[in-house]
Formats: structure tokens, sequence, C-alpha cells
């Protein structure tokens, strides 16, 4: 049995529909990228598991259980986290004290070990505890987005564009974070990125959304490697596309 | 059975929406045509008053509905007008020709000048520092008796008169103050309809980024603060002529927080949304009459009630212009349908 | 008499300080002004009155009135939040539809108040009878050693429970941005509805302390002292304890020095007049701090 197993998920925004029924699973020990154009409805279907935005129907089982429609503070005790769209830090906390946050529902020791291994990931932070976050750059806001919620220790993390307004160099570095939070936590995780092609490099299988709907379900290697794929999303030009052109 | 209610309020709310000036003018015809049933003394004075209370919500949604910035002062200028109506007409027996305009212009000034120290301070900061202003003047209303009349008011203000004519009967009294509420729409919706409007509701949506289009934010807001103020203030000194007599205790904050109720309750933001909240808010009470010891606890239950069941007001979601647009672009689908693309639009 | 005006305006302001932290408490958890703050403090002297002459009009009587008072005004606010406000906001309804809501709730308590007890002014025997002593010119009551000691335990609790308790980080993080916050796991509506009870817990509880300081309860005492209360948040620096506690002192110590200097009638005048300035000179409050937003 998948750790995540998403069925039929519907989000509605008043009369917008923004997912419109997709069926999607995260296997224990895996990286999964969510790939799609703006407004595809990524971040909307990663609220929608962790009950941020209420799913108006479908199913979500997670780790055996079902957390459709459970309270968001239920679900992330069950063991979900997640680094939001656009480095939802607290502007008026220090960067330690939003870490600290981030152990929210664990205790003590727990928070002690998370903190020593989110300093081990992204070492900028450590120099910057005492900072408030608001005053943090760009850069180090998403890094400590991401590291607050690995915290809890959760076992499955989901990352909303966690490459989004970074420098290239440093893009390399949040990646090959996000590996060694794999190997090393034994975390699941499921990513949203725009910068494909690393993501998918990364990955062992993909999904691409459009307009609410999962387009293509494939292994990470067959998606690098799909005409639409590579037009739509890595950026080269599709044989196809080129035979049109000339 | 709910989503049969749903869909039926939203068809009725299309068919308002893209027939607004037809409903707006049968509305006109209905409010000119109703004494005719209602000929009362009292049925007539309830419908004056919503007549001014209307104006009161309608100059307020100018400035908290379509600029967003919070008054709870507004009664400070209704009594403003009121007190200057009064004191001019008992002291130097003047008539609304020149009662009503003064009543504008001292409001007006009194707002210029407050809103010239203030305006410029933080949409919470002047939520407060119109409600001291209010607080101040009825303080001095009650304090500075030989002006005022202190707690007593002013009395015997002179009966509604106009080049000769006695217009202080029941049903004169219903038509001016449905002229004056007609005026006030008017020259509001003109003003909202035009460049000034789209520049307000730019400060609204995000004041820096109006600014760095260059709108003048701060003389923008200092104008629509000071035409809302006239506008109370013309109610005002209808309200003195009208009753014939002023007190501090009928502008008080508590009177600004009904009036700020009115406009939220019908839908901030929105004209009709406005008049209907005004227009419940007035008869509420007089419903309410017979329960007198209980009916100050219902009508706080129904505003509570109603903010929970409509949460962004009875008309607040609802955006006419965007409803129109919609509407025709689903028309132009349905009639399209079988044609191709290319011929819609070239 | 400089001196005398000062204490006496000192134990005002402990009252509005009081009101003024569990309002601020509430803005800044959510950015709601609760119009229906002040009517808890109205609603718990009144309550601890009839609490006191059902069990005894002596000292037990009135610290078990005062326990049942914060405990009722205590379930009504929750409940408030529970059953409306929380459920404008979980329909996305705008801040000013809550703020409506907060005024529809005010006038029903303060009214209801008025049904029950009737309008006229009513008594509010103290129980504790213990004189006055003298600091030089001044004379000051032990009831106001009282007020100032119950003042100060509250606050050093309240500042306790907002910085070094989990509750306390909850709320600040409710604060700065809610959906993160749901997202550390934080349970955002129960932190919420406890912090309306304890916001009007404090209240009630300021309620019954200046209502036995004046040994009399008046329908119109919640109005009085909830604009000040709103001035007093906003003169310190809204969401800000201390700022709240300065707020309330300097409201407070200003209305006695102006009704025993200028006048009693333009008392409130000047006190707000003042507000005014100082909002438009210093608009972050006395003790806020300039907050720089990252666009
Ligand atoms: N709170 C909201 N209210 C109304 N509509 C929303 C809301 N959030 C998202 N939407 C709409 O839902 C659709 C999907 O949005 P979503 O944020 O899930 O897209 P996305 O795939 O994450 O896009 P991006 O790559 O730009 O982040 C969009 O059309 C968006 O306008
Ligand atoms: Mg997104």
């Amino acid at each position: 049995m998948p750790l995540l197993e998403v069925s039929d998920l519907r989000v509605n925004y008043g009369a917008i529909t923004a997912v419109q029924g997709i069926d999607l699973f995260v296997e224990k020990g895996e990286i999964v990228t969510l790939l799609g154009a703006n407004g595809a409805g990524k971040s909307s279907t990663l609220s929608a598991i962790v009950n941020l935005v209420k799913p108006s129907s479908g199913k979500i089982m997670f780790d055996g259980q079902d957390i459709t429609w459970k309270p968001t503070a239920n679900i992330v005790e069950a063991g979900i986290s997640q680094a939001m769209e656009g480095r939802q830090i607290f502007p008026r906390m220090t960067t330690l004290e939003n870490l600290h946050m981030g152990g929210y529902i664990s205790t003590k020791e727990e928070i002690e070990v998370g903190i020593e291994r989110a300093y081990e990931l992204f070492p900028i932070l450590k120099e910057r505890s005492k900072q408030m976050a608001g005053t943090l750059s760009g850069g180090e806001q998403q890094m400590l987005s991401i590291a607050r919620a690995l915290i809890n220790n959760p076992k499955l993390l989901l990352l909303d564009e966690p490459s989004l307004g970074l420098a290239p160099m440093i893009i390399q570095d949040v990646f090959n974070a996000i590996v060694s939070i794999r190997d090393e936590f034994d975390t699941s995780i499921l990513l949203v990125e725009q910068n494909a092609r690393v993501a998918l490099a990364i990955s062992s299988r993909g999904y691409v959304m459009e307009k609410g709907k999962i387009v293509i379900a494939s292994t990470a290697e067959k998606l690098l490697n799909d005409e639409k794929v590579i037009h739509a999303y890595l950026g080269g030009e599709s044989k196809a596309l080129r035979e049109e052109l000339t | 059975m709910k989503k049969l209610f749903s869909k039926s309020i939203k068809r009725i709310i299309e068919k308002w929406a893209v027939n607004e000036w037809k409903v707006a003018f049968s509305c006109l015809i209905i409010a000119l045509a109703l004494p005719i049933v209602l000929n009362t003394r009292y049925l007539l004075s309830v419908m004056t008053i919503c007549c001014v209370n209307s104006i009161l919500a309608v100059s307020l949604n100018m400035l908290t509905g379509y600029l967003g910035i919070t008054s709870l002062g507004h009664a400070a200028f209704y009594g403003l007008g009121a007190y200057t109506a009064a004191i001019l007409g008992t002291r130097f027996e003047l008539n609304i020709i020149v009662t009503l305009p003064a009543g504008m212009i001292i409001a007006g000034i009194a707002a210029f000048l407050l809103g010239l120290a203030a305006i410029r301070a933080p949409s919470r900061h002047l939520a407060i520092i119109t409600l001291g202003f209010c607080e101040i003047v009825k303080i001095v209303e009650l304090n500075w008796f030989s002006f005022t009349g202190g707690a007593n008011g002013i009395h015997s203000v002179p009966r509604i008169s106009l080049l000769g004519w006695d217009l202080s009967g029941k049903y004169a009294k219903y038509y001016l103050a449905l002229f004056l509420l007609i005026l006030t729409i008017s020259t509001i919706s003109l003003i909202m309809h035009s460049k000034i409007g789209r520049a307000i509701y730019s400060i609204r949506d995000n004041e820096i980024a109006a600014e760095s289009m260059g709108v003048n934010v701060f003389s923008y807001k200092l104008f629509v603060f000071t035409f809302s103020a006239m506008f109370a203030g013309l109610a005002g000194a209808f309200y003195a002529h009208h009753f014939s007599y002023v007190s501090p205790l009928s502008f008080t904050f508590e009177q600004s927080i009904v009036l700020l109720s009115m406009v939220i309750l019908g839908g901030i933001g929105s004209m009709p949304g406005t008049i209907i909240g005004a227009i419940i808010l007035s008869l509420l009470p007089e419903l309410l009459r017979d329960f007198t010891t209980w009916r100050q606890v219902i009508y706080g239950a129904i505003i509570v009630i109603l903010m929970v069941a409509r949460p962004s007001g009875m008309l607040g979601k609802y955006n006419f212009k965007h409803i129109r647009q919609q509407v025709k672009y689903s028309k132009l689908l349905t009639k399209n349908e079988n044609k191709p693309l290319e011929k819609m639009t070239g | 008499m400089l001196f005398q005006q000062l204490i006496n305006g000192l134990t005002i302001g402990t009252a509005y300080a009081l009101v003024t932290i569990g309002f601020t408490m509430i803005y800044g958890v959510l950015e709601l002004t609760n119009f229906a703050h002040s009517s808890y403090y109205m609603l718990g002297a009144y309550l601890c009155v009839s609490f006191m002459n059902l069990i005894g009009l002596d000292v037990l009587g009135f610290l078990l009135g005062t326990i049942g008072a914060i405990l009722v005004c205590g379930t009504i606010s929750a409940l408030t939040d529970k059953l409306a406000l929380g459920v404008i906001r979980k329909r996305g309804g705008a801040a000013i539809s809550a703020l409506l809501c907060t005024i529809g709730i005010q006038t029903v308590i303060n009214n209801a108040i008025i049904l029950g007890y009737g309008s006229e002014t009513r008594q509010f025997i103290n129980v504790f009878n213990l004189g006055r002593f003298k600091i030089g010119p001044a004379t000051v009551s032990w009831m106001q050693v009282i007020i100032a000691t119950v003042a100060i335990l509250i606050m050093l609790l309240l500042t306790f429970i907002i910085r070094r308790t989990k509750f306390g980080a909850g709320m600040r993080a409710i604060s700065q941005n809610q959906r993160a916050a749901q997202m550390m796991g934080v349970k955002v509506n129960k932190i919420i509805q406890w912090t309306f009870f304890i916001s009007a817990s404090v209240s009630a509880l300021s309620g019954v302390l200046i209502g036995m300081y004046y040994r009399t309860l008046e329908v119109n005492m919640a109005t009085v002292v909830g604009s000040k209360a709103f001035a007093a948040a906003l003169l310190g620096g809204i969401g800000e304890l201390p700022g709240a506690v300065i707020g309330g002192f300097v409201i407070g110590v200003l209305e006695s020095f102006v009704a025993g200097y200028v006048s009693s009638g333009y008392r409130d005048a000047i006190a707000f007049a003042v507000l005014i300035v100082v909002l438009v000179v210093r608009p972050q409050g006395i003790l806020g701090k300039k907050i720089h937003h990252k666009v």
C-alpha cells in the first residue's frame, strides 16, 4: 500500500474549479514530482491533501488512515509536513523561533535533534538564528521554510516550488538537500517544481497537471524524454516542433 | 433545496445586474408613488427617515466601501450639519436655501481640516481618530451651552419653507428628502464612474501600487473624506428642519456605528446594497417598537445572525459590472456554439 | 493635589489597562476590533453582584462571585467566537463583517443587562472595608492597592503565557501567519477560542474590581470604558501587551488631570484630542515599532 494515496480529488473556490478529480500516489521512500503550468492546480492539490483548502470531494489515504477533511493539525500529527508556496515564514519571530514552531507538535528532545539536522542541511541558518525571519533574504527564507517543515520529522514532505527565486547555485544545494532528506531521514517527498529537469532528475516518478487534471503519469525517465513534456516544461524544442518550423 | 434556492437567487441577481437601470428607475417610480398608499403622517415620517439614513449611508459607503477607510465618526458631520442649520434657522431665521448648503459647507470644512491633519494615518488609526472626533464634537455640543443649548439641544428650528412656500407638510417633506437622496446618489455615482472613481478604487485595492502609478493618494483621500462629510452635513441640515429639534444625543458615536452597520449589512461597496441596508436598519426599530424592552436585544441578534449568514453583506459579493460581462460572454458563447472561433473574434 | 490626581489617575488607568490588555490580545491574534469586549467588563461586575447576593455579602461571596463572573463571561465570549465570529472567518467574510458582528454582540449583551437588571444605578458593596492611609499629602485607599496588585499579577501572568508557553507561541504564530500556523499543527480555532475566553475573563475581572472601587454599577459603564480601551490600545501600539498597559495608564492619568485642572465637562474631549495628536504625530503608538513590510 502506498504511503499517500489520493483518489478523485476535487477542489473548488466558489465557482472556480481548480482541481477536477485527480488520482496520485506516493510510495514510501519515493520522491515524486508534480509538474504543470501556472494555475494548473498544483498548489491547490497540496493544500487539499493537508486540508488547508477543503476538498469538495475525493478520498485521501495516508499511512493506512483516511485523512480526508481531517483538521490540518491532526494531519500534521499523522506525519505530513508542507513547505508552502511563497515562504510562509513567521516574519516577526527569529529564525530559531521559526524552527521551534516547526516542532510545535514534537517534544523538546525531538526539536533539539531536528534543529541540529536543519543546521547541518542549511548551515547559513545557524548563522542567522537570532535574526528576525522577516529580514532574511529571499533564499534564506526559502531554506528556513524547508528546514522548518522538517523539524517534526514527517513521514511525508510536501514541497511547493522550493527553488522559487533562488540563485542557480543555491538551487543545486536545495535539491541536494532534498535528496539527503529522503536518504537520511527516510522521508517521502511530493515535489511541485517549475525547474522540471532538475526535479525529475532526483525523482522516481512524475505527474503532469493541466487545467486541474492529471494528463500524464509516468516514470521520471520517460517524462524526461516525452515530446510534450520537453516542449512545455523543459524549455527545449521538441522534434515535432522543430520539424514544423523548418 | 438549498441549491435550488441559491440558484434562483443567482438568477435574480443576474437579471438585476443586466437591467440595473430599469430596476433603479422602477424603484424611483415606486418611491414616488408610495405616498399614495402609505399616506399617514407616521408612515411618511418613517419613509423620510429612510431617505435621510440612505443619504448618510450612501455617503459613508463612498468613504468606507469605495475608498476603504473605516470611519466611526460619520455622525459627527451629520451633527455639524444639523447644528449649523438649527443655529442659522433659529438665530437668523434663514430658510433651507441657505441652511442646507451651509450645513454641507461647515461639515465639509471640518472634515477637510481633520483630514488635512490625519488622513495620512493608517486606516486602523483613522477609525479611532474619527471616533475621537465624534466624541469631541458631541462633548462640545453638550458643554457649549450658550451656543448649542447644551444637553437641552435647540428647539423650534423653523419649518421648511422655500421662496415663501410652506414645505413642512408630510408629503412635501418626504419628496424633498427623496430629492436630496437622488441628488446624493447621482452625484456620487457620476464621480465613481469617472476617472476620479477609478483612481479611488485603485487606492482601495492597493495603495502603494496606486501611488506608484501616479495617483495622488493623499489628495484623493482628502477629497473623498471631505465630500462624504458634506453629504452627511446635508442630511443633518435637513434633519434639523424635519424634526425642528436637535440634541447632541442624536449624533453620538453609537449613531456612527449604526450608519456603518447599514453600509456593511447591505454589502460594502455596493450602492443598492447600502440603500437596502439603510432601509432595513431604519425600519427595524420601527417594526420592533412593540417589543419595547426586547427591541435592542433583538436588533443586535439580527445583526449577528445576518452577518453569520452572509459574511459579505447582502449584496457585497456581487459585482454587477462583472456579472453583466459574464452574462454577455455566456450569451455570445451559446450563440456561436457551432461557429468556428475565428468568426467570433474576427 | 498633583500627587493625589496622579494616584487617582493611576487607579482608573489600571482598569483601562486591564480592559485594554484583553482587547489588544484579540486584536493581536485576529486584527479584529472587538466591540463586545467592554461588555464583559460590565457583565462581569453585574454577575459578581448577583452571585454575591446568592452566596453572601462577604469576602468569600466576593471571591466566588468573581470566579463565577469570570467563568461565565469567558464562556460566553468563547461561544461567540465558536458560533458567530469563527463561522464568518471560515466563510471568508471581510474583516469589517466580523467587526459589525461584534457590534451586534455588544448590543445584545448591553441591552440584556438593562433587561435583566433595570437601568437604574445599583450598589456594589465593598466587602473589604479596609480603609485608607496617607502617603505625604495624598490619601490612598487599600482598595487601590488591591487593584494595582491584582492588575500587576494578571499582566505578569499574561506576559508569561504569551512569551513562554506553547499556547502563547501558537497565538503569536496565528497572528503572524494563520495558514503557516495551521501547517505547523497549531489548532487555530481552539487557540482563538481560548484567547476570547482569557480576554473576556480579564475584562470581567477589571469590571469587578472597578465596580467595587466606585461602589456602583451603571448600565453605561461598558460604553464609557470601551472607547477608552480602544484609544489606550492604539496609544500604546496595538497588539503589544506592555503598550496596552502604558496606554491605559496614560489615558487614565490624562483624564484625571484634565478633570482636576481644566474642567470635568471637557475631560474626555481633551483626552481624545491628545490621542488624535499622538496618533497623527506617532502613528505606531508610544511603544509600537515601525513595521517595515517586505514587498
Ligand atoms: N484562494 C483562491 N481563490 C480563488 N481561486 C483560487 C484560489 N487559489 C487558487 N485559485 C485558482 O485555482 C487555480 C489553481 O491555482 P493553483 O495555485 O493551485 O495553481 P498552481 O498550479 O499552483 O500554479 P502556480 O504554478 O502559478 O503556483 C488557479 O486558476 C487559481 O486562480
Ligand atoms: Mg502554485
